[in-house]
């Protein structure tokens, strides 16, 4: 390769990067702007827009914030927090076993059942929140946590489906055979041997399912009720009063979160291997 | 009415057809009889795709039958699954668990069964210590050589006494010094504990080294059971005497009796001379005669009796012997061995003919297969 078209690709590259991650930069600068008029131009240093949210005593007045009540803020964390768990760990379970039947039974129409199971994960959002709300409330289900839990579940079981799934077609069969021969049933070769050797599949869906479930907004906004706002549900209603200052400061908070789920599950990995 | 129990474990009229992806039907057993006796050494010799692994895999219990049944002590282990058969497999891959270390993979079958732990390690170290590995078993799997590897396969499998001991292709991984070292090893290693063996293998030297008997089979049958020494001088048909070892077969004709003696006319026209039973004058049949048996003189030397000529193609050296590849009279290929000299036979060289003296007494005749 030349020396010029290197550079090129030099500049390509550092154009793509900005693009990508300066948004994300930007916002981290302004929650740190002191500037409550114009959040773009700098003003100075300042940790209110975080103390805001937390309920601390700040120098903004009444009008300059929205999060009038942390209750509120700190109710929707927990909402959201609840469903991400309570949706991954069953959507983990669901679309293990389902990825563990798939793989190790042959039966008829297998190829049309998986390409069901992949369906939820390419169908638009909009579509499953609208035919999730009309099975809801057809079935007489009242609108809360359990059915945004329920609802998740459906497209993340897709999720730790394609995931497991890719790790089981790596691994040995014969290792199960082995377990077996040696005197282990099914249930005892699939806690001592299959599930290590998945693991790492197994843990990735569920922290993709953990964090997918975190940030969903549109089919919860669908199949949420009034008492059950999570956090991407609240965060969009604040959008709606205007883009005020204590967005980038929660945005923020959310990507710590986010990085510190994900170096957790990255380091966990790699001490087990 | 169930057959008298012969030996440990006795298939019987065994058949299993699979269907291959792109809708063919193969018949990977067919009719297979089979009995392995206690305390023995058996090797299911056989090309691949013969069948030998499914019928390991049938014994072990990971693969049913069609028709037929497999019988231990004469109680049949029909519908009886693999983790409750009391036999163990070494894996022609090992299959060791990876995230055991080597212990731990030795224990497995211990823990299990639930063993007392202190039970436990004593026979997971004897198990090690049995196989050459003391000190080996705080590492993993992956740290090992293959050889290594292997022992731990066996240790593995053996720790826990099983009535039969599986092997598929145990040696077939490994280079070829260590292979003739284990193979070695592994017949000590029977005697030592005590176990029949049944082994599959498609490595004749192999399956003449280490077995007590062997079993060859071809096309999902079984074509001769009997001794190494059996196998190699009286091969059954023309696919066991080429499988094993180097062998001439010549397809022919009874053409008369004299004395204790027949004389087969080959299809190409050559006679040879053979002592046999009562075969009428007429019958069809396969003769065979293995190379070293053939006395390679050069033309005009006096010989004993009977003879064949032939016409040298070409010699090949492999070590101890020369090889000479010869035709005879009608075309039909020969060989025949000569021990190597420093001072080759001379007139012995591509061209020039040789007379190939035999003792009709070696001369083995086999039923023609179908």
């Amino acid at each position: 390769m030349s020396r010029r078209s290197g550079r090129v690709l030099d500049a390509y590259g550092a154009v793509f990067l900005l693009l990508l991650y300066a948004p994300i930069a930007l916002i981290l600068v302004y929650s740190f702007n002191s500037n409550v008029v114009n959040m773009m131009a700098w003003e100075g240093f300042t940790l209110d827009w975080y103390r805001s949210i937390f309920g601390l005593t700040t120098r903004l007045s009444e009008s300059q914030i929205y999060v009038h009540s942390t209750e509120a803020l700190l109710a929707a964390v927990r909402h959201s927090a609840i469903v991400a768990l309570c949706a991954s760990t069953l959507s983990t379970a669901i679309g293990t076993a389902t990825a563990l039947g798939l793989a190790r039974h042959d039966f008829r129409l297998k190829r049309v059942y998986q390409g069901l199971l992949v369906l939820p994960m390419v169908m638009p959002d909009i579509v499953l929140g609208i035919a999730l709300l009309i099975f809801f409330v057809g079935a007489g289900f009242k609108l809360g946590l359990s059915t945004i839990v329920i609802g998740h579940c459906v497209f993340l079981s897709s999720y730790v489906f394609v995931i497991v799934s890719a790790r089981l077609a790596g691994m040995n069969t014969e290792l199960e055979e082995a377990s077996a021969d040696l005197g282990a049933g099914p249930w005892t070769t699939f806690r001592r041997v299959t599930l290590p050797q998945i693991m790492p599949g197994v843990a990735g869906g569920a922290l993709l399912a953990f964090i997918i479930s975190l940030d969903d907004l549109v089919i919860t906004y669908f199949i949420a009720g009034v008492d059950s706002t999570t956090l991407p549900l609240f965060i969009y209603g604040m959008l709606r009063r205007g883009i005020k200052p204590e967005i980038n400061a929660i945005a923020i908070l959310l990507l710590v979160f986010s990085f510190v789920v994900a170096a957790t599950g990255l380091w966990l990995r790699s001490r087990r291997q | 009415m169930n057959p008298p129990v012969q030996g440990l474990l006795e298939i019987g009229g065994a058949v299993r057809i699979f269907r291959t992806p792109e809708g063919s039907i193969v018949t990977a057993l067919d009719e297979v009889d089979l009995a392995v006796r206690a305390n023995e050494f058996l090797t299911l010799l056989g090309p691949s795709g013969c069948g030998k692994t499914t019928l390991l895999r049938a014994i072990a219990g990971f693969e049913d039958l069609d028709r037929g049944d497999i019988r231990l002590d004469g109680i049949s282990l029909a519908g009886v699954p693999a983790y409750r058969r009391p036999f163990n497999t070494v894996f022609q891959s090992y299959a060791l668990f990876p995230h055991l270390d080597v212990a731990d993979n030795v224990g497995y079958g211990l823990d299990v069964k639930k063993l007392a732990r202190r039970q436990r390690d004593a026979r997971v170290t004897d198990a090690l210590a049995l196989v050459g590995l003391e000190g080996y078993g705080r590492r993993k799997p992956k740290q090992l050589s293959g050889g290594q590897q292997q022992r731990v396969a066996l240790a593995r499998a053996l720790v826990n006494r099983p009535r039969l001991l599986l092997l598929d292709e145990p040696l077939s991984a490994l280079d070829r010094n260590l292979r003739q070292a284990m193979q070695i090893e592994l017949k000590n290693l029977q005697h030592e504990v005590g176990i029949s063996f049944l082994v599959v293998t498609h490595d004749q030297e192999e399956a003449l080294v280490m077995s007590d008997r062997i079993a060859v089979m071809n096309g999902g049958r079984i074509q001769q059971v009997g001794t190494p020494g059996e196998i190699y001088d009286t091969p059954a048909n023309r696919f066991v005497a080429g499988f094993i070892g180097v062998s001439n077969v010549y397809a022919g004709t009874i053409d008369r009796r004299d004395g204790p003696h027949c004389i087969v006319r080959t299809d190409g026209g050559i006679d040879l001379w053979a002592r046999s039973a009562a075969i009428a004058a007429g019958a069809r049949l396969d003769v065979m005669i293995r190379p070293e048996q053939l006395q390679v003189v050069v033309e005009r030397t006096a010989l004993q009796g009977p003879s064949l000529e032939g016409t040298v193609e070409r010699l090949v050296f492999v070590g101890a012997d020369l090889q000479v590849h010869a035709r005879l009279a009608d075309g039909s290929p020969v060989k025949a061995l000569v021990r190597h000299r420093r001072t080759p036979l001379a007139g012995l060289e591509p061209g020039s003919a040789v007379r190939l003296g035999y003792d009709p007494e070696v001369v083995h005749l086999m039923a023609q297969q179908p």
